[in-house]
Parts: C-alpha cells; structure tokens; sequence
C-alpha cells in the first residue's frame, strides 16, 4: 500500500517498554508509524481490544511483550499470544489479512533486536493491500 | 457441564445475511465457564461481526447481552424487548439456551452460534473432556465411579474390547481405556469382585434412543387439588 502507515504496539510496560527506552537512550526510536500503547502487561490485552484497533483504522497491531521464560507477571506473554493466535484464526476465517497481527518477545537488553524486528514488521504490513477500515485513525 | 465451542464466525456471518439490528445473547453458566458464549465471547464475536459489517458495508447494528441462565424463562423473560427489537437473535448459549429463546419467542428468528459438544469438565485450563452421556441409567456404582457409557469409545459394559493396548483406546491413544481406569480404581478400593460381576445388556431406551426425555416432579407442580369426585351432589 501506499500513504502513511498506522501501526498500533500494544506494550508491556516491564521489559518491553525498558527495551523502547533504552533504544530511545541510544538515539534509535521506533519508526514514526507505531503508537504505543502501554500496558501493565500484555496477559491483560483482550482479543477484542486487537479487532477493534483494526476496525479502527490500523493497518497493522503488533503486540511486544516480556520473553515467556522471564515475563515479569509470569504468564502474561503466553497468555497473550494465545490471544494474538486466536484473533489471526478469526481474521483468517473472516478474510482479513492475520499477518496484520504480530507477537513478539524481547528482552529488556534487547532493544537494537526489536527495532530490526518491527522495521521488518512494518515493511510487511506495507506490503499488504491497504486496511478496508476506515475508522478513527483514518 | 454443558461444552460447547463457538461456530466459525464466517458461518454465523452468513446466517445474518440481510439482517440489520442483532442481538448477541450470552449465557453466564455452563458456556461461560467452558469460554464460548460468556460475556467477553460475545464481546469478541460482537467485534469480529463489526469488523466484517464495516468492511462490506452492511450496517449492522450489534447488541451485546449476557443472560444468567439462558435455558430458564425467566432470565429470558427480562430480555424480551431486546429480542423483539432484533431482526435476528444469535444464542451464544447451548443449545437450551438458543431454543428456550426460540420456543418463547416463535415468531423471531434466533440462530445458533455455538455448537453444543458434549456434558463434560475441564480438565485443566483451555482443556475439556466429555464425562457423561446422559444416558439415563447410571452404572457408576459398579465402575468406581468411572462412567463405562461416555468413556469408553464402545460403551462397554463388561470389561474393555480387545482393542485396548497399554491402558489406552485404539480409537484414539491419546485416550485411556476407560476399563483400565475402572479395573486401576477398583483394585484400589479393594472391590475387584465387582469386575467379575455381569452387567445386563443395557436399557438404551431411557437415553435418547427411546425418544425425547421429560422429567415431571408431581410434587413441585403447583396446581389446585382436583376435588371434582368429592364434590357433594346437591
């Protein structure tokens, strides 16, 4: 697609969010095209919060959370991709692109890690057809 | 409880075809403990039917509503207006539920958007099995409280079939052969006398295959005494 790109990142604020600052630290930031939305930890995120960002007019979510072997609330990471998996089979079944939405884990250390992996990210979402949604954001 | 597992969303979709104001219904027992018709199941097909609406401009109008017990009139009764209102109504309760609304309501249309599996318990987070058949003739007196009728793939009655290899089923070996379990429970309970004894063929007509069942307890229908024989003739 074309035009600017709307990413929303719902993030943890445990190490997800210290891997953000720390690349801000280092004078790297997240592309202009993500907005975070900070969470006490993404096992709190719903499935609906996920499709009504979409609905919303985002053309792409991805979720960042704390890696499962060290999450900071325990489970919150596992539950949360078990959220992330169940909207992409919903969007699946209803047509609409699952590679919009994205997991991902990282370390609090691991910011230039992160970085590289939603500019990959949004490449990807640059790549597909633009949202049918043109809610709020659009 | 009652299992049941939500129906494809594509699915429930195209049953709302031509429709405008719908009703999402819910049911806060069996089908919210088991996750799939609960108040944030109807929350979640509530969005995934809005994003579909917005996408191919079909304007519908969603309404969400939890009752506490689908299956009981009352609880019914105090949506009543919501169903009226609603072109269609989708029960995301059993199928109780979603025919409880249907015979009150006959005139409405109410579609099913769960599947209702089996009468089962969760085994662990995210995990239900099936436990019981309602067969209407409970043996578990016999089997240490292990149900033969709903564990086994065959329903045995008298030890398990020559398909059990290794304590499991051959239908499926993930499963335990249900008279393995029985024979592991009884020995523990130091009642292995109760394999030896013979079960008659069983009764299949007071489960389903004797037709539809009703239960009527005389002694909780409130109804005036019928004194017409006692009546004193002027």
């Amino acid at each position: 697609m074309t035009g600017k790109l709307n990413i929303i990142v719902f993030v943890c604020e445990n190490h997800a969010l210290s891997a953000i600052r720390a690349a801000s630290a280092s004078g790297e930031s997240l592309p202009e095209s993500f907005h975070l939305v900070k969470l006490p930890c993404t096992g709190r995120l719903e499935t609906t919060q996920i499709m009504d960002a979409l609905r919303a007019g985002a053309d792409g979510i991805a979720v960042i959370g704390c890696l499962e072997e060290n999450c900071y609330h325990d489970v919150g990471s596992m539950l949360a991709r078990g959220r992330v998996e169940r909207v992409k089979e919903i969007l699946k079944d209803i047509q609409i692109e699952p590679d919009r939405v994205e997991m991902f884990n990282v370390a609090s250390v691991s910011s230039s890690m992160l970085l590289l992996k939603m500019r990959k990210f949004e490449q990807k979402i640059g790549s597909l057809p633009a949202t049918p949604f043109k809610g709020a954001m659009k | 409880m009652i299992i049941g597992e939500r129906k494809p969303i594509s699915e429930i979709a195209k049953m709302l075809t031509g429709k405008k104001k719908i009703l999402l219904s819910g049911c806060k027992t069996c089908v919210a403990i088991c996750m799939a018709g609960g108040e944030k199941e109807v929350a979640e097909l509530a969005s995934a039917l809005r994003l579909i609406s917005d996408r191919d401009n079909l304007g519908w109008e969603i309404e969400e509503n939890v009752v506490e017990r689908q299956c009981e009139k009352e609880w019914v009764r105090a949506i009543e207006q919501k169903i009226l209102d609603a072109d269609a109504t989708v029960s995301l309760a059993c199928g109780l539920g979603c025919q409880t609304i249907a015979d009150m309501f006959p005139e409405k249309q109410v579609y099913p958007g769960l599947n209702t599996s089996f009468l089962g318990v969760p085994e662990e987070q995210g995990v239900w099995s099936e436990k019981c058949l309602a067969c209407g003739d409970c043996v578990m007196y016999y089997t240490g409280g292990i149900c033969p009728v709903a564990r086994c793939a065959k329903s045995m009655r008298n030890g398990p079939c020559g398909g059990s290899s290794d304590n499991k089923c051959e239908v499926n070996l993930e499963t335990d052969c249900a008279w393995a379990m029985i024979y592991e429970r009884l020995k523990l309970q130091n009642r292995l006398d109760l394999m030896l004894a013979f079960s008659e063929p069983k009764d299949w007509s007071k489960s389903h295959s004797g037709g539809r069942r009703k239960i009527v307890r005389k002694d909780l229908i409130i109804q005036p005494t019928d004194r017409s024989d006692t009546e004193v003739k002027k």
